[in-house]
């Protein structure tokens, strides 16, 4: 099955939890969510879904300088990236509820 | 101050510096390619400037892994440009026609002074002949446009012969200066005036085009991260 239509804004939500726990680059989300599962996820998806949110004023994005080499690029939510992060998680909680009843005989 | 200065002109610089770093020739070939592609997209010239900022990035940063830019990407690279313009929600083709008329007037001017000060013999009564306003249409069109178009449809192809094309298109394009000022068109003016005051109207009129757009770009450096 295509997952790509799932993740579309499954992703979004992920990546405003992870910016709000604290400030990161994009290796860093990255690798927080293939840690959790989204393995597929690579830099190249996640550039522009960024981007999107900055465009959407959810995140503002500021660069650092990096011991290792050039300076990175550091995400932090804004709060309008909070609000938006609490209703996707309302929102989650609805669907997922509905979903999991639907298919409750065949998760159990 | 920030009439004076280029701040997109001043990422370029820092970003081509930046790009030394990378060692693989696959990546450094792919962000050229990237860029090439977006450069022909509506996105604003120094948004894209910030994307190659942030690919180099992601190319060292890939190398210190030993990953190539595309596994680090984990797409080809037109499907990711197509996901950033899809994202980006920006249309800025204004802006981009705004650089075209100031590259255009840069041209206009230095052909004009090259014609008024070194091939005119009569420079005090002057003016813009049917030869040069035909020549600055096909400049236009055959020095810019057409080889954008063609540098965009392959700059990501794997036919590399399509990329030399633009530039024979410029060249064509500089060559027909050289036949249409020795053609009877360039004695034939459209408007006669005094050649100097000609000159001084148009290094005025680049004079505020530049910095209108010096303006524009110190804007975009304050909207887009730094």
């Amino acid at each position: 099955m295509d997952k790509s239509q799932l993740m579309k804004g499954i992703l979004e939500g992920c990546i405003l939890k992870i910016i709000e726990q604290s400030e990161t680059y994009g290796y860093e989300i990255v690798t927080q969510l293939q840690e959790n599962g989204f393995t597929e996820v690579k830099e190249g998806t996640l550039y522009p879904l960024l981007l999107r949110l900055e465009k959407k004023k959810l995140i503002t994005a500021t660069y650092k300088p990096s011991p290792l080499g050039p300076s990175r690029k550091y995400y932090t939510l804004t709060p309008d990236g909070n609000q938006y992060l609490h209703s996707f998680l309302t929102s989650w909680k609805d669907i997922s509820e509905s979903v999991h009843n639907i298919f409750k005989e065949d998760i159990l | 101050m920030m009439l004076f200065t280029n701040q997109l002109h001043k990422l370029e610089l820092e970003n081509k510096d930046s790009f030394q770093s990378v060692q693989n020739g696959d990546s450094r070939r792919e962000i050229v390619n990237m860029m090439k592609y977006l450069s022909a997209s509506s996105l604003s010239l120094y948004q894209i400037q910030i994307i190659r900022k942030d690919l180099i990035g992601m190319a060292i940063e890939g190398e210190r892994k030993g990953l190539p830019l595309k596994e680090v990407l984990g797409s080809e690279p037109k499907e990711f440009c197509d996901k950033i313009i899809q994202n980006s929600g920006e249309y800025a083709g204004w802006e981009h026609f705004m650089n075209l008329l100031l590259e255009y007037l840069q041209m206009a001017t230095l052909f004009y002074f090259i014609r008024f000060i070194f091939i005119s013999s009569a420079p005090a009564s002057f003016g813009l002949d049917y030869s040069f306003m035909i020549w600055l249409v096909v400049w236009c069109v055959g020095g810019v446009v057409l080889p954008d178009y063609i540098g965009r449809k392959f700059s990501i192809s794997k036919k590399p012969y399509g990329r030399y094309l633009g530039w024979v298109c410029r060249l064509l394009a500089l060559l027909s200066f050289i036949w249409l000022s020795s053609s009877p068109l360039a004695r034939q003016f459209l408007f006669r005036a005094n050649g100097w005051l000609i000159l001084v109207v148009m290094l005025l009129m680049l004079a505020a085009a530049t910095a209108a757009m010096n303006r524009h770009w110190a804007r975009c450096a304050q909207r887009f991260p730094q």
